[in-house]
């Protein structure tokens, strides 16, 4: 008996998928952040956390628990249009749209290959970021369909976007050292910026110059250095470079919300530099104690600050919340490698 | 429908030749080819702790692979990314690169990734399988801490003119093909085997991580999809050449070719565009190996070299209209190893011998990606092992018996550690066959090339991985009448220093750290019952395995835990029944829950992944053909059309079928 039970004994993979699929209600007050945890390539375990900041309490996988599906595979960024949140899933090709308020699912944008962010010109237009696709995707938000691309085969790996104007500027990332300046009203590249190399970071400060972070190139053997340069928007043209010492491999530029200071990790440190200055810092403005800083985020509100720990990259990673001047306030765990935070 | 008519065509043919084989089978001769059972240990022989892997099971399984066939016959745990894809071995709850997998005697393991693909071997290629667990892989290399698996091939010096062809169809448009000839007389011998095998792979499954959802109701509507981009093409041969130089000395050579290529399918949840992520993966390897053996009266003397030369190329594309195809990935690598081995065995006393070899490995990996995010990829580099080794047996009374082993390695040279080994075997009654065994030893992994000096990742600081063993076990033996049980239980601990593993950086890829200290240790148990009851003769055998492999790196976050997709119970169990001409084989396959996390932690739907059980039955027939036979067998696999996955984001395929035809001459 006891071995026909086991050799008939079912898998249950229906049971296994019901049991996650809650489908609970909840609120996401105003106050609250959400942390995008990439999860581990290939795993399909990335995931979605809100943070109440007035009464700290956090949902963690929200997106699974409220809508039974799993956000997918390396889950890159999160932007909000109206009273929508897009996350953009770069390695299942696919951008989901929810209610910010409830996180409940809207919609999805398919058919993209390798998407990493989304930026929003209006109501009815928006461009995506590729890694490997050689186009810029646009994407009409009101139909979650695409409407059109800029090609841009020469440079294929597209990052970060920042607007200016009538004028996008794209950061070219991968074995790449260019920022793209596309004309969003003829759907055009009009200019082409040689930058350091690998351009991943980008902002725009009080003084509308946009802030560029090159990684240079990863490997053991890379000669170019890591540099964060200024970029004059009207002129097209590099107008600083603060140049890192070698080896520094510097990630997750990131400003405040008044645009008077840029932030940025280096070896597990978040360092802070006025847009006005001329050098870069000598010393980390925070030490978190952290083991494996990933993300990094400004609340652009009240200027606290965010890290991601990703622990040991295989369980989930925590939040650690400090204010401005750098005091520790806070603590909370989200999801596998939180990479990215979005705030409302 | 071609398919199923095939398979109801067949499953008549087999009840009509049931039916005329029961009326016939007492007139009927069948000359049936000499079959080798070998047993879990010889009486009395201190050495080793292994298990071999039958014939009947051999034979049963020939056109799976050794992942399958390993996974049903062993406790060592296969984790398999997909019908058709890659298989990775954990023994004893340590990592892929820690199963050491040999073909007579040259090794498998990839240089540069340091595992072994078991999807890509074969069976229809080995003739004996053996399995050294823990400390016993000592005897043949350093650095299997889990343990080794050989894969032989032997002459029949009886032979003069045989050879089988096969034949199999099965679902998802599988074909396999196999055609072997052995010619021969006492001095020479000459086996040549060819094989293809290609699956359009393409099952049905219900996508349940990639619902459309109805925002008004929040209904699921899970599409039904195809496994697509999953095809699979391998083809191969093998030529062997023995020859009987003497009484004293043999000589031979074997030369392996194959050719893998299949495609990767994208995750469950992925829904790019079909012209995104087009993956291709094609590998071509040659391995040769010479092996000169000679058998003194006191001594024995084997010298062997061999060559691999493997060729691999993965390229990843996206299609894009009206202009080339987008090239994200165009990796490529070849491996060069030159192996060879020496060992020298005199037998001092008849209680006592003492063994001594060296063996060299030259390692040579071009590894190129022309394509990938940063400007250097890969590396080009050349390693030199040597591993020499003294081995002392001695038999102190009828009951007791020891074997010492030291190992001293060196890389280009260079020293890189001692291994030292002490086994103990005691056997309380020499009248009897229980026997227990008890061994203590230290093993010592080196780092990959890839761990050293791929780029971007590579780290040339990395530690080498060091191990404490310790083993403990017994087996038994008992006869009633015409039926025999068989059983084993060793327990086992082993403290590895300097763990090896990959992880992601922020810095956008990834690189290879030691983690400080993980201990595994458990429990693994055989048994064999076989026998004759009436007409039908039986055999049941299983293997249970209870491993606990924890992280206690002091700090680390996930101290105490069990390691991602170890499970802490694994089993099998199969049962062989055959009548006459007819035989039936059921086979069961259990792992328990399978953590996806280092934390363990059962949140989330991606945190953990819930125990497999899968039953699979073969039934067949064999029809005598004067002196040759044809075998006609048919296969269900996931008989009870189970909906399961084994890895997270992979689909798996419900019942399937296959049919195989087989002639012997």
């Amino acid at each position: 008996m006891l071995l026909f039970s086991t050799a008939t004994a079912c898998m249950k993979d229906d049971q296994w998928v019901k049991d996650h699929q809650q489908q609970v209600t909840i609120q996401i007050p105003k106050a609250a952040l959400f942390v995008i945890n990439e999860g581990n390539f290939m795993y399909g375990n990335a995931s979605l956390t809100s943070y109440d900041t007035l009464t700290k309490v956090t949902q963690n996988d929200l997106f699974y628990r409220v809508n039974g599906l799993p956000l997918g595979d390396v889950a890159e960024s999160m932007s909000l249009w109206k009273s929508k949140g897009y996350i953009v899933v770069n390695n299942s090709g696919k951008i989901y749209v929810i209610d910010i308020e409830t996180g409940k699912y809207t919609g999805k944008i398919t058919g993209l290959t390798s998407p990493r962010f989304i930026h929003f010109i209006n109501d009815q237009k928006a461009y995506v970021s590729d890694l490997y696709a050689g186009k810029i995707s646009i994407v009409n938000p009101a139909t979650n369909s695409l409407t059109g691309s800029i090609s841009c085969t020469s440079h294929p790996s597209t990052e970060e976007m920042v607007q200016f104007g009538d004028l996008l500027f794209v950061s070219c990332w991968s074995g790449d050292k260019t920022v793209l300046v596309i004309d969003i009203v003829k759907d055009q590249i009009v200019a082409e910026i040689t930058t350091g190399d690998q351009p991943c970071g980008l902002v725009l400060d009080r003084f509308n110059k946009i802030w560029v972070l090159c990684q240079s190139q990863s490997g053991n053997n890379n000669k170019n250095l890591a540099v964060l340069q200024r970029i004059d928007p009207v002129g097209k043209k590099i107008e600083k470079s603060l140049i890192f010492p070698a080896s520094a491999r510097p990630v997750k530029l990131t400003i405040d919300g008044k645009g008077e200071n840029l932030f940025f990790l280096l070896n597990n440190e978040v360092y802070k530099i006025q847009v006005q200055a001329d050098q870069l810092p000598e010393r980390p403005f925070l030490t978190t104690q952290s083991k494996l800083l990933y993300g990094l985020g400004i609340d652009p509100h009240n200027g606290n600050i965010y890290v991601g720990d990703a622990l040991d990259y295989q369980q989930s990673g925590i939040i650690k919340r400090f204010s401005s001047s750098g005091i520790l306030l806070d603590t909370f765990k989200a999801g596998i490698i939180p990479g990215s935070l979005c705030f409302q | 429908m071609r398919l199923k008519s095939f398979l109801m065509c067949s499953i008549l043919l087999l009840s009509l030749a049931i039916v005329s084989v029961k009326a016939q089978s007492l007139k009927d001769t069948l000359q049936l080819q000499t079959i080798q059972i070998i047993g879990q240990k010889a009486k009395g022989k201190s050495n080793e702790t292994r298990s071999v892997i039958d014939s009947i099971a051999l034979i049963r399984s020939i056109t799976v692979r050794l992942s399958e066939l390993i996974s049903q016959n062993s406790s060592i745990f296969i984790k398999e990314y997909g019908r058709g894809a890659m298989a990775t071995a954990s023994f004893r709850g340590t990592a892929p690169s820690h199963t050491k997998v040999s073909w007579n005697g040259i090794e498998l393991n990839s240089p540069m990734l340091g595992m072994v693909d078991f999807s890509l071997i074969p069976v229809y290629f080995t003739e004996e399988v053996k399995i050294l667990h823990g400390s016993s892989s000592l005897f043949d290399a350093a650095g299997a801490l889990g343990g080794t698996i050989h894969l032989e091939n032997k002459a029949n010096w009886s032979n003069t003119f045989s050879g089988k062809l096969l034949s199999s169809i099965g679902s998802y448009h599988t074909f396999d093909e196999y055609a072997q000839i052995n010619l021969g007389n006492r001095k020479i011998q000459s086996k040549s085997a060819i094989y293809y095998n290609a699956s359009q792979n393409d099952f049905p499954f219900q996508n349940k991580l990639n619902a459309t959802m109805e925002t008004q109701t929040g209904e699921y509507i899970y599409r039904t999809e195809k496994n697509a981009l999953a095809d699979y093409r391998n083809s191969g041969f093998l030529q062997e050449l023995y020859l009987q130089i003497n009484s004293n000395n043999t000589l031979s050579l074997k030369t392996w070719w194959q050719q893998n290529e299949r495609s990767i399918p994208n995750l469950l949840t992925n829904e790019s565009n079909d012209a995104a992520n087009i993956n291709r993966q094609v590998e071509n390897t040659l391995r040769s190996v010479a092996e000169w053996k000679h058998y003194g009266t006191k001594s024995r003397l084997n010298y062997l070299t061999g060559i691999t030369h493997q060729n691999s190329v993965y390229k990843l594309e996206n299609k894009v209209s009206g202009a080339p195809n987008q090239v994200v990935i165009d990796a490529n690598s070849v491996i060069f190893s030159l192996s060879n081995k020496f060992s020298y065995r005199y037998q001092l006393k008849e209680s006592c011998s003492i063994e001594t070899g060296i063996s060299s490995n030259y390692h040579k990996v071009a590894s190129e990606n022309r394509k990938i995010a940063v400007s250097t990829a890969g590396y080009n580099k050349a390693r030199f092992e040597t591993s020499l080794y003294v081995k002392l047996e001695k038999q102190f009374n009828p009951n007791w018996s020891a074997v010492f082993l030291f190992r001293e390695e060196l890389i280009d040279l260079k020293h890189k550690g001692l291994i030292p080994l002490l086994r103990i075997d005691f056997q309380p009654i020499s009248s009897n066959k229980l026997l227990f065994n008890g061994s203590a030893s230290r093993n010592i992994h080196q780092p990959t090339l890839n761990d050293l000096f791929y780029l971007p990742g590579g780290n040339p600081l990395l530690k080498s991985e060091k191990g404490n063993l310790f083993d403990f076990g017994a087996t038994d033996s008992f006869l009633f009448g015409i039926n025999q049980l068989d059983l084993g239980v060793s327990i086992f601990y082993s403290i590895v220093n300097d763990w090896i593993i990959w992880l992601p950086t922020f810095q956008g890829f990834w690189e290879p750290g030691n983690i400080e200290k993980v201990i595994s240790r458990g429990l693994e148990a055989n048994f064999k019952w076989q026998g004759r009851f009436k007409s039908i003769n039986y055999v049941l055998k299983s293997n249970y395995a209870f491993t606990k492999t924890e992280n206690l790196s002091a700090n680390s976050p996930a101290y105490g835990k069990q390691l991602p997709y170890i499970p802490e119970n694994s089993a099998n169990m199969n049962v062989h029944l055959s009548y006459f001409k007819i035989y039936f084989d059921w086979m069961w396959n259990y792992y328990s829950k399978r953590y996806t996390t280092t934390a363990n932690s059962q949140e989330s739907i991606s945190d953990y992944l819930y125990p497999y059980i899968m039953n699979n039955i073969q039934a067949g027939i064999t029809f005598p053909v004067e002196n040759h036979k044809l075998t006609a067998e048919c296969k269900v696999l996931n008989i009870f059309n189970e909906d399961y996955r084994t890895v997270l984001q992979r689909p798996m395929p419900g019942r399937n079928y296959q049919f195989v035809l087989r002639y012997d001459f």
